[in-house]
């Protein structure tokens, strides 16, 4: 990573049909396919009136030799319907693709080769795969009629066999729900009084949120009360809450978690020592819809913004500083290396990125309705 | 450089259109509807490429006119089939007006690969014999080698600045034409023409191509291939003489282009496609097209941002482009931000996120109203779902300092009604401090002086209330409610000697009890009381409540003269 060189451009990729605008990317991390060149992800769509699309695609990778950067093929292989704008995604095990939608709903897709039958839908063209809905319940709801957006879900570790999952939206309530019952599990109905706009779940016994008032709220699932409230204090005046827009997990300390907030800042917390935030830094100059550590590089923090571009923070020789005036201020610090990744003709937002370790590709959708991806 | 960016960007506009034309060739039924959409986007392509190597290109780096408009002929207007199929199956190609017509053809577009292969599949293979007729084979066949010849060795473009490459090679062209006699003039007479094309005979040029564009091009290619774009204009009269120019509008604007009356040319553009109108009247101002026609005065500076707004209007209704149609309003300098403040605030949204980015377009282009306008909407969207905490944040966002106080009110009224701190878990939710809006700070004071009592830290419990009164912030009758609060803390601080107030607390204490029972609001506070007593003794268990105020009243004298006579002491 030292050769992180300082303008990383990425690759436009001009596609005839995303579907519109992207929300959601997602690699299918599931599978470790070393032997195969073939990588799968699926991208989400939002804000088409009537329906969006969730389209299922590989990208394959041609090496030529060393040296040689390898060229890559993107192919959709499957296409469904979605209601209501993609607000989170995660592929889980069994073939299945989970989503949220901003209708409120929980849904997850069936992802069926169809070259193993002799079934072939003739909606969703030449493709090889279906993706057939099998769960769709909506959870969040501010009253009968009116629906809240689901923002974001997270699954209970170790669950993946029989996942058990959190969802939070608008309304803030968290639901949770195992996606082989037809009952919710359990509903804690005020974990909080305004939105609620992500949601970890690192521990069996600690969900991670994030609200628009710039909280960060841990609870225990068995609770109704959050066990510990604290908000980002990195910006002054000290009243100015920043909502927080996204959360993220550490590859490897499950008690570090980062989080991009609206002002475009990056913020990394300890959630043993969550007084005040650990490390921050502001690689962007509006709302950072999500951030992701390198899997490898676990002091590396990829974010992605409003302002049309990617950030990679290296917060490996992160110094705090010192003010005497205002010592709330210290997670302010020096040495915290910055490059931004963007497609120079690209000013819409990019909604949302993800990163295949073993391909080293790091792939993005967003407003202009193209993929734009890179190696790293 | 500037050129190299105008080309690396006009290279994009041309890739988006060869893209849409590709994509809809694939449709594998073409309709009617598809078949106009192809013809019009390969027009467009061919008036914005014309106006690349126009206009965009100046300096003699790049500049390779005649070239260039050649490549531009046989792309945007290249030669069909039809001649083909019919010499197909045509016994004596040479013999038919249809090869020959073809061969032309290909020499006036400089195609000379395909014109060397026509040439050579009349060659006749023949013995050397005496016979006379196979004698006048191999004269032709030699002929024909000639001509090849001479075509392979036309000069290249670099070697014109020399001028002498460029003489030579027309006087082997003109030596050759001399010295062909045939007894077939049918023969003699194409194969001079071909020499006359090459040689740049504008007669033979103009009387051999199939329309104006293919004999312009040729004109400048053959004729006068170091041609500037300013020296363009006078080739045309001959050509003009000689042909018409339909009246579509894309012959129209491509004559007009060539004429530099650009202004004129845009005219046209109009009626064939409105992206192509704006974009490339934008790309055009960024050129120092002026110069280009010696200073003379453009319109097109005037017009790029009517341009530029009549193409983004309708994206700015669109339920999925709005956000593309903003972006051209920011670069339209004058009267960009009318318009995004007119349809800024039209855009729906039914979500969190969609409003973030609806704002941020306000942010970034300074539209403070509808901003604020867009966070009260928001904000009273949470309001008619009673989501307070939401509305709370979005309405200091907004600055609604009149709403916050009707909110406030509601929460004031709920604990008149019951008793019932409601609002504590909406204010865990929302910054406060003393920069806050006054109404939300006194919300977070009232609630902080509740939990002060219920830990029985009463002396900062005091304190809290004292700054509640003050704030004068709650109505007038919800006042009275705070005075009933300091009634059991006085007789704390009696019954254990503790100085919760001073003298001045109390004697404001008397003041607000007057302004309480003010006869304005003498219904208002009439009915809180009523609604008060309904629950107070069974939740705090002492009859402080009334309607006179007088328990506050006798309360405020008792610790008055216990203050004093703790003073004496």
């Amino acid at each position: 990573m030292d050769n992180l060189s300082s303008t990383y451009d990425l690759l436009g990729l001009s596609t005839k049909s995303t579907g519109g605008k992207i929300s959601k990317v997602r690699f299918d991390n599931t599978k470790q396919e070393f032997e195969s060149n073939e990588v799968l992800f699926a991208t989400g769509s939002w804000d088409t009136p009537k329906e969006n699309t969730l389209l299922l695609w590989n990208v394959e990778q041609v090496s030529f030799g060393l040296g040689e950067q390898p060229s890559l093929t993107f192919s959709v292989l499957g296409k469904t319907t979605h209601e209501g704008d993609v607000t989170d995604m995660r592929f889980i095990g069994d073939n299945i693709l989970l989503t949220s939608s901003s209708n409120g709903s929980l849904n997850a897709f069936q992802i069926i080769n169809t070259n193993t039958s002799d079934f072939m839908d003739q909606s969703v063209g030449t493709s090889n795969y279906q993706l057939q809905m099998i769960m769709n319940r909506r959870l969040h709801s501010f009253t009968d009629t009116k629906n809240a957006s689901l923002n974001s879900f997270a699954i209970k570790p170790h669950s993946i066999n029989d996942p058990l999952v959190a969802t939070v939206g608008e309304d803030g309530r968290i639901v949770i729900v195992r996606i082989e019952d037809s009952v919710k599990d359990h509903v804690i109905e005020d974990a909080d009084a305004s939105s609620i706009k992500a949601i970890l779940w690192p521990r069996s016994n600690e969900i991670i949120l994030a609200n628009g008032c710039g909280q960060l709220r841990i609870f225990d699932p068995r609770e109704n009360k959050p066990t510990t409230i604290c908000h980002d204090c990195c910006y002054s005046p000290i009243n100015i809450r920043v909502p927080i827009n996204c959360l993220a997990f550490h590859p490897s300390k499950v008690h570090k978690v980062a989080s991009g907030n609206n002002k475009g800042g990056v913020t990394i917390w300890d959630t043993r020592k969550l007084t005040e935030p650990e490390k921050h830094a502001q690689p962007h100059n509006s709302r950072v819809w999500e951030v992701f550590y390198h899997p490898y590089y676990q002091e590396l923090l990829f974010s992605c913004s409003e302002d049309g571009t990617i950030g990679a923070v290296n917060f490996a020789d992160f110094t705090p500083t010192f003010s005497s005036q205002d010592s709330m201020n210290a997670v302010k610090g020096q040495n915290v290396t910055i490059r931004k990744i963007g497609f120079k003709s690209n000013e819409l937002p990019i909604n949302s990125i993800d990163y295949h370790p073993h391909s080293k590709l790091l792939i993005s959708g967003g407003d202009n309705e193209n993929l734009l991806y890179t190696l790293i | 450089m500037r050129e190299k960016l105008l080309c690396d960007i006009s290279w994009n506009y041309v890739n988006a259109i060869v893209n849409h034309i590709k994509s809809l060739q694939e449709i594998p039924i073409k309709d009617k509807q598809i078949q106009n959409e192809i013809s019009t986007f390969r027009d467009m392509m061919a008036i914005w490429e014309l106006c690349r190597i126009m206009y965009f290109i100046k300096s003699e780096r790049y500049q390779r006119l005649s070239t260039d408009l050649l490549t531009w002929l046989n792309e945007c207007y290249p030669l069909g089939e039809e001649e083909l199929n019919e010499l197909r199956d045509s016994p004596n190609l040479r013999n038919t007006v249809t090869f020959w017509s073809r061969l032309y053809k290909l020499i006036l577009r400089g195609l000379f690969p395909q014109a060397i292969n026509f040439l050579r599949s009349i060659i006749m293979a023949v013995e050397i014999t005496s016979d006379q007729i196979i004698n006048r084979e191999i004269i032709i066949n030699d002929i024909i080698q000639s001509v090849i010849k001479c075509i392979k060795s036309r000069p290249k473009m670099s070697s014109y600045d020399t001028g002498l490459a460029w003489r030579n090679w027309l006087s082997q062209c003109s030596q050759l034409q001399k010295s062909i006699i045939l007894e077939n003039k049918f023969l003699e007479e194409n194969f001079i023409m071909i020499l006359k094309i090459l040689s740049g005979d504008p007669d033979a040029i103009l009387a051999k191509s199939s329309s104006w564009l293919e004999g312009l091009v040729a004109l400048v290619y053959h004729k006068y291939p170091k041609c500037e774009t300013s020296d363009v204009r006078s080739t045309l009269g001959p050509v003009f003489i000689r042909f018409s120019v339909h009246p579509d509008p894309t012959s129209q604007a491509l004559k007009r282009i060539f004429y530099q009356r650009i202004d004129d040319a845009l005219s046209y553009c109009k009626h064939i496609d409105p992206w192509l109108l704006s974009h490339l009247t934008d790309l055009l101002c960024k050129t120092d097209l002026d110069e280009t026609i010696g200073g003379k005065s453009l319109l097109l500076h005037q017009h790029r941002e009517g341009y530029l707004i009549k193409f983004a209007e309708p994206l700015l209704t669109h339920s999925t482009l709005w956000q593309v149609g903003f972006k051209y309003l920011e670069h339209c300098e004058k009267f960009g931000k009318v318009f995004m403040e007119e349809f800024v605030g039209k855009i729906p949204f039914d979500n969190e996120r969609k409003f973030e980015k609806i704002l941020k377009i306000c942010e970034d282009n300074g539209l403070k109203f509808d901003e604020k306008c867009i966070i009260t909407t928001m904000g009273t969207k949470y309001m008619q779902i009673k989501r307070y905490a939401s509305t709370i944040i979005y309405y200091m966002r907004a600055g609604k300092d009149e709403s916050l106080k009707a909110i406030c009110n509601i929460f004031l009224t709920q604990y008149v009604e019951s008793g019932k701190i409601m609002f504590s878990e909406v204010l865990d939710s929302i910054p406060v401090d003393k920069n806050s809006n006054e109404s939300v700070n006194f919300l977070s004071r009232y609630r902080l002086y509740h939990s002060l009592i219920q830990d029985e830290f009463y002396v900062q419990a005091a304190q809290v209330l004292v700054e509640c009164l003050r704030s004068e912030i709650s109505p007038k009758e919800f006042w009275g409610v705070l005075l009933f609060h300091t009634v059991p803390l006085m007789k704390l601080g009696r019954r254990k000697g503790i100085k919760l107030f001073e003298k001045i607390h109390i004697d404001e204490f008397i003041y607000y009890c007057s302004q309480v029972l003010d006869k304005r609001i003498e219904d208002s506070w009439l009915k809180l009381v009523q609604r008060m007593k309904r629950w107070h003794y069974k939740e705090t268990g002492y009859f402080d409540i009334s309607e006179d105020l007088n328990p506050v009243k006798i309360e405020c004298e008792r610790y008055k003269k216990n203050l004093e006579k703790n003073h004496s002491v």
